[in-house]
């Protein structure tokens, strides 16, 4: 079976967060609960330039995240429960009936993808839209996006339009657990990766 | 702290409390040179009573970490490939010979041979619980934990609480030997404790952004706590210092050592309470996601 993932635009993503909500409606998620995230990042610093005028130095751009169903994924592996588990088509997902609510896996994601349901106590997260696959249709998170920041699609037929870059500062090394996307740069990333650029929406990203 | 890391404070504490108790109760019982000769009949019993006491209340806290702990059963499924499975299974072997240990005690009068190979395979049982909770900790997506720094701190965490109790244990009826060896070790665990410290906060600042964001949160967010857990910690080894001149100043008048161990005690309390809570807080993931 094909290995599904997906496409994000660094470059033509606003920050809209547009897939961010429809992806909560659609799977009707509470408050608290993203499984797709909008981590804004931002570094910045004042430069005196050569006629001794002090101007800003500014790197800004959005890093849309949602689960990457790694290929060495290991929220799988730390599971005690095997609630989480890869299908066929490499789609990450857990078992409602097995999920004992540890967040071990939380702690295993670098990417914090699987998020505590406090009210159920299990983790949920993002299934590809699975439901939606099965009809032919793509994730509603890629569809809803008015930049077509993202994109959706068998990894390797994305890997042969899109590049292989899998890490895009400050995400962590995709290598790290051979992440399933692709990615295309920001042009600001070396200007943000020299500013020390943080994560600058923490809360609101925050699971809980 | 996330709402589910006081359950895992509460859990890490009391069972390396517990190993603590086993590993210095069995490092006397294995060395008769420590202790007179019926030292162990009177007392141990009732210190292997705490072991388990504690044991049992902080597994009974790790089950008010889950969301749905009435499947609680299924978290030895993946012994293969989750750590946190195996600490579970071996933290349940750990538990069940601790309570055949305890039990017997009481059962059979000492000393037995099988008492030994009791302690023994209690003993090993517990400081593989050790290393095995410490490697569910070793996550490369936690730089911060992910060090040898993370089985040093649960190691010296065991034996400072364990050697702690057992020398309250040993105000009134220990002997001189066991009394000055367990003040030695609580001296030497926590002068350790804060000599590993500096080589650790050296390490989180130049191993990579998430360790450096791990430091900004101990040394800008959690100052006061940090102060407070060195200080907690250096008044442990001053109490053992203190105990220590007490054992060779009064040799009979025991009533001198109590203060000292009683402070020790709480002290040395206070700084793993704070060290544990510490460690959950400052464990940043990659990329602070």
């Amino acid at each position: 079976m094909a290995k599904f993932g997906f496409y994000f635009d660094a470059s033509a993503c606003s920050g809209c967060k547009t897939c961010q909500i429809a992806c909560q409606d659609k799977n009707d998620l509470p408050v608290g609960i993203r499984f797709r995230r909008i981590y804004e990042i931002c570094g910045a610093t004042w430069r005196q330039d050569d006629q001794n005028t002090w101007v800003p130095e500014i790197a800004a751009y959005n890093i849309s995240v949602a689960c990457n169903h790694c290929e060495d994924a290991p929220c799988v592996k730390a599971c005690p429960t095997q609630a989480m588990y890869k299908d066929d088509n490499g789609i990450v997902a857990v078992d409602p009936k097995k999920c004992i609510g540890c967040r071990y896996c939380e702690w295993a994601c670098p990417y914090g993808a699987p998020q505590y349901n406090k009210k159920l106590g299990i983790m949920q997260k993002c299934d590809l839209c699975r439901d939606y696959l099965a009809d032919g249709k793509v994730p509603v998170c890629v569809s809803s996006c008015p930049m077509r920041a993202l994109d959706f699609g068998p990894l390797d037929e994305l890997q042969k339009r899109y590049g292989n870059q899998t890490t895009l500062y400050p995400l962590p090394d995709g290598d790290l657990v051979g992440a399933g996307w692709v990615i295309k740069s920001h042009p600001a990333e070396t200007k943000a990766k020299e500013l020390s650029a943080r994560i600058i929406n923490p809360e609101e990203v925050k699971n809980g | 702290m996330a709402d589910n890391t006081l359950p895992l404070v509460i859990f890490t504490l009391l069972v390396q409390f517990s190993v603590g108790i086993v590993t210095v109760y069995g490092l006397f019982l294995l060395f008769p040179h420590f202790r007179s000769k019926n030292e162990i009949p009177r007392r141990f019993k009732w210190i292997l009573i705490v072991s388990s006491a504690a044991a049992l209340v902080g597994v009974a806290a790790s089950f008010m970490h889950l969301g749905n702990p009435l499947s609680s059963y299924r978290a030895v499924a993946n012994l293969g490939s989750s750590r946190l499975s195996l600490e579970i299974f071996t933290v349940l072997i750990y538990l069940g010979s601790l309570l055949a240990l305890t039990v017997l005690q009481f059962v059979i009068p000492y000393p037995q041979r099988h008492h030994h190979w009791l302690t023994i395979l209690t003993l090993i049982a517990g400081i593989v619980v050790i290393y095995v909770m410490a490697t569910v900790y070793l996550l490369p997506t936690r730089p911060a934990w992910n060090s040898i720094f993370t089985p040093i701190g649960f190691y010296l965490t065991t034996l400072l609480t364990g050697s702690a109790l057992l020398l309250l244990f040993q105000i009134n009826s220990g002997s001189w030997s066991s009394q000055k060896a367990l003040a030695i070790i609580i001296i030497a665990i926590s002068t350790l404790h804060l000599v590993v410290l500096p080589f650790y906060m050296t390490w989180l600042g130049e191993a990579n952004d998430a360790t450096r964001a791990s430091l900004e949160v101990v040394l800008k967010n959690q100052l006061t706590l940090f102060l407070l857990g060195i200080v907690a910690m250096g008044l442990t080894a001053s109490c053992g210092l203190w105990a220590l001149f007490s054992i060779k100043s009064c040799m009979i008048k025991n009533r001198y050592l109590f203060i000292p161990s009683i402070a020790a005690f709480i002290f040395a309390w206070a700084a793993v309470i704070i060290d544990r809570v510490l460690f959950y807080l400052h464990g940043v993931s990659v990329g602070g996601f």
